[in-house]
């Protein structure tokens, strides 16, 4: 039985407007779900659902074995207390309370406060020396911070963020982003609602909400073909970098952000995850030799023939390497006499047209 | 419980009243507004209540200068062979020993004789004599009943040597004090010569603009002598201290203290006492409750505002799973607070009020009735408490996932 399990749910509003039509969705244990959708297809409503804020129309929600239909009201806010926690666009602090004190009002709807411990959750998180200020006196990051401290106080099962970096600029979209990664090494389920692209892909498992309906679930989203290309190519420079066919994860600075497109692109069989490593598959291994070939010839090109600045190469090949097709590549290749290597000093791996050495 | 768990349950209790002191102090001009409203009720009710202690003290010292508020007088069984029922003057013995003596209670025995008065020196202008009636008495403790009789001269009669005459009397006999008075039986018995007259210098003439005016007072033994009534008393008027209840009370106490004593109130100035106190109750309950019902309004408002204003706070107090319960018990314990504060501060100010109205209104001296600081405060808490019933219900109905949307 999956952690999570959504069945037929609907939700109307007014018994009219309905905001989710007859989704079914499961997640397991420790899964990082991002949930995608325009404004208005129904995210909010499903996250709410799931935390027990909202109760479904119809349809049935389980989690962790539990059928939420079931819980009377005391019920469901010792369910909010102790099983979830949520990460707001809006952070939701309460404004007369310190960070400390945000933090420990989790504690103390859950069971019992300790200043100690809600001390030491606000350090994880970077704010150590913040403790004491209201939140009109933290940054937005800062302020998001602590709610991401309050979310984990109680450790619990299943974390809802609700657009988490909705409010907030690149460094802190960054480290917020950066918590929730550890949250879900960590073993936390995360339900992640997003319009953020990039942030999705950050998740395991993308699905998308239109209208209310579960429009679609995995398979590779249009116009990722180019992102997919790269992180092949980051692949194949990491395997080149430490000289190993299978290449751990932490040594592909590009996973940690890309985590749904790699999981993807296991799908399609382009990488295959052995533990905390990962290897280029049968599929995987030609596509990503053949981009690195046209990158690495393109940057010959420009460098031998054009006379181009070593630093202006690597932009420029970029440009043109996606309209090289075979032929023109094998052409290219015997035009610059089968190159050895870019000039970086990088291997340019052989082609058809390239002589046996 | 381990010291962890004990660290744990302090913590809970010192957030609890954390976000209970934030949460006043973070909505100050509505705390305000809510502590002012219930200060002025407050206030205002125990200027009222210490108004009232004080004029009821007033009225029921003003009562008492009236005169006897109770009378003993013979049962029905005594002295039924004689012509007027007398009683025993064991009776004041009794009455001294017995529980239903109360302090402060004045006690005059009294024993009415119709006697023959003629002036000493005779006046041939006047009649030879002329009848009057006679009052035996300790005239110093009924002059402690009747403080507001009017008396020219002394009102210590020397033992059993000296008498007050009635305004009326004296005129009649162009007597004045330091002349002296004749008086004798009506019906003389015969060879007794010594019960058969008694002259008395008149020590001071009394005028009361009623009966006394044509009564002559002598102390009891002399009075007791000169009739051969020794030992016996027509009646005793006491004056108790107290409100109508308490007089009540101690006439209650006295019949079944003595009995064979007939023990009644003066109904015309007890139930007097009673109309004006009641009257004067009546008014400030009446006034008490027009209060409470506004400054009970402008609660409701002030506390739904204070829950509205604090709707997402809530929301999100209850998206990290605090149950309605506590919710209720933060907001009740809030305006619990705030009442215990405003009574406090109320009673200060409504016994300075208490005091000054008191002073410029009905000239009484109000003094601190301690008994209302507690009453006030108590009921100022529960006032606040009752009030916040309705916001509380508003803050139950809170729905979080509408409110943290912004709906």
């Amino acid at each position: 039985m999956a952690f999570i399990e959504i069945d037929g749910l609907t939700k109307r509003f007014n018994n009219s407007v309905a905001a989710l039509r007859g989704v079914t969705l499961a997640a397991e244990k420790g899964e990082w779900l991002a949930v995608m959708g325009p404004s208005g297809s129904g995210k909010s409503t499903l996250l709410n659902i799931l935390g027990c804020l909202d109760t479904p129309s119809e349809g049935r929600v389980t989690i962790g074995g539990e059928n939420l239909a079931e819980l009377s009201a005391g019920a469901l806010a010792r369910f909010r207390a102790e099983k979830v926690g949520f990460v707001f666009q809006q952070f939701h602090l309460v404004p007369y309370l310190t960070a400390v004190e945000n933090v420990m009002l989790a504690q103390y709807f859950h069971s019992l406060a300790d200043e100690a411990e809600a001390a030491e959750a606000l350090r994880r998180v970077g704010l150590g020396d913040r403790m004491d200020h209201l939140p009109s006196q933290l940054s937005g990051g800062e302020q998001q911070r602590v709610c991401v401290a309050r979310a984990l106080i109680n450790q619990p099962n299943l974390i809802l963020a609700d657009e988490p970096t909705g409010n907030l600029d690149e460094v802190n979209e960054a480290i917020v982003m950066g918590l929730l990664t550890e949250l879900h090494r960590d073993g936390h389920t995360i339900v992640m609602v997003t319009h953020d692209p990039e942030i999705g892909r950050m998740a395991e498992r993308r699905i998308e909400l239109h209208h209310g309906r579960l429009a679609e679930v995995a398979g590779l989203p249009a116009g990722e073909e180019e992102l997919i290309d790269n992180l092949l190519k980051a692949v194949w420079h990491a395997r080149e970098d430490f000289r190993q066919e299978i290449v751990a994860l932490g040594n592909v600075p590009e996973f940690e952000k890309n985590r749904a497109t790699f999981l993807l692109m296991e799908q399609e069989q382009l990488v295959q995850f052995d533990g905390g490593a990962v290897t280029l598959t049968r599929q995987g291994e030609p596509r990503a030799r053949g981009l690195i070939r046209r990158h690495r010839l393109a940057e010959r090109l420009f460098s031998d023939t054009f006379g181009l600045e070593e630093s202006l190469l690597d932009a420029n090949a970029c440009r043109i390497e996606h309209t090289l097709g075979p032929e023109v590549t094998e052409k290219l290749c015997t035009f610059l006499h089968h190159p050895l290597t870019c000039p970086h000093g990088s291997p340019i791996p052989r082609g058809a047209c390239c002589p046996a050495r | 419980m381990s010291n962890r768990d004990a660290r744990h349950s302090s913590g809970s209790r010192t957030l609890f009243w954390r976000i209970w002191f934030r949460s006043i102090s973070g909505k100050r001009s509505q705390a305000a507004l809510a502590l002012t409203s219930l200060l002025v009720g407050a206030a205002l009710a125990a200027a009222l209540l210490n108004l009232h202690s004080g004029i009821q003290r007033k009225m029921t010292e003003e009562f008492q200068s009236y005169g006897a508020n109770v009378v003993l007088a013979p049962g029905s069984a005594a002295g039924a062979s004689e012509r007027a029922p007398l009683m025993d003057e064991a009776v004041l013995e009794r009455l001294a020993a017995g529980p239903g003596r109360r302090s402060g209670m004045a006690v005059a025995p009294m024993l009415n004789a119709v006697m023959r008065i003629s002036r000493v020196p005779a006046d041939p202008r006047l009649p030879e004599f002329e009848n009057v009636v006679a009052v035996g008495t300790n005239f110093s403790a009924l002059r402690a009943i009747y403080p507001g009789w009017r008396i020219e001269g002394s009102t210590e009669l020397g033992g059993n040597a000296a008498c007050v005459v009635g305004a009326h009397v004296a005129r009649r006999l162009h007597a004045r004090t330091g002349d002296a008075i004749r008086l004798a039986p009506d019906e003389a018995p015969a060879g007794d010569a010594t019960r058969a007259q008694h002259v008395f210098p008149i020590a001071g003439i009394l005028s009361t603009g009623a009966a006394e005016d044509d009564q002559v007072f002598v102390p009891l033994d002399a009075l007791q002598q000169m009739t051969g009534l020794a030992g016996r008393i027509s009646l005793v008027e006491l004056n108790v201290p107290g409100d109508p209840a308490e007089i009540e009370r101690t006439v209650q106490a006295l019949g079944k203290e003595l009995p064979g004593v007939e023990v009644r109130a003066v109904r015309s100035v007890v139930e007097s006492e009673g109309k004006v106190l009641g009257t004067i109750r009546g008014l400030l309950v009446s006034l008490t409750a027009l209060i409470i019902g506004i400054v009970a309004l402008c609660m409701v408002a002030t506390m739904t505002t204070i829950v509205l204003e604090r709707k997402r706070d809530i929301a999100v107090m209850k998206a990290l799973g605090a149950t309605d319960r506590l919710i209720a018990r933060l907001f009740l314990s809030e305006s619990a607070a705030l009442g215990l504060l405003g009574g406090l501060a109320g009673f200060g100010v409504g016994f300075v009020a208490a005091r000054i109205l008191g002073q410029r209104l009905f000239e009484v001296a109000i003094g601190p009735a301690w008994w209302t600081l507690p009453t006030v405060c108590v009921a100022t808490a529960a006032l606040a408490v009752a009030t916040t019933a309705l916001p509380v219900r508003i803050a139950r109905a809170i729905e979080p996932a509408a409110v943290l949307k912004g709906e």
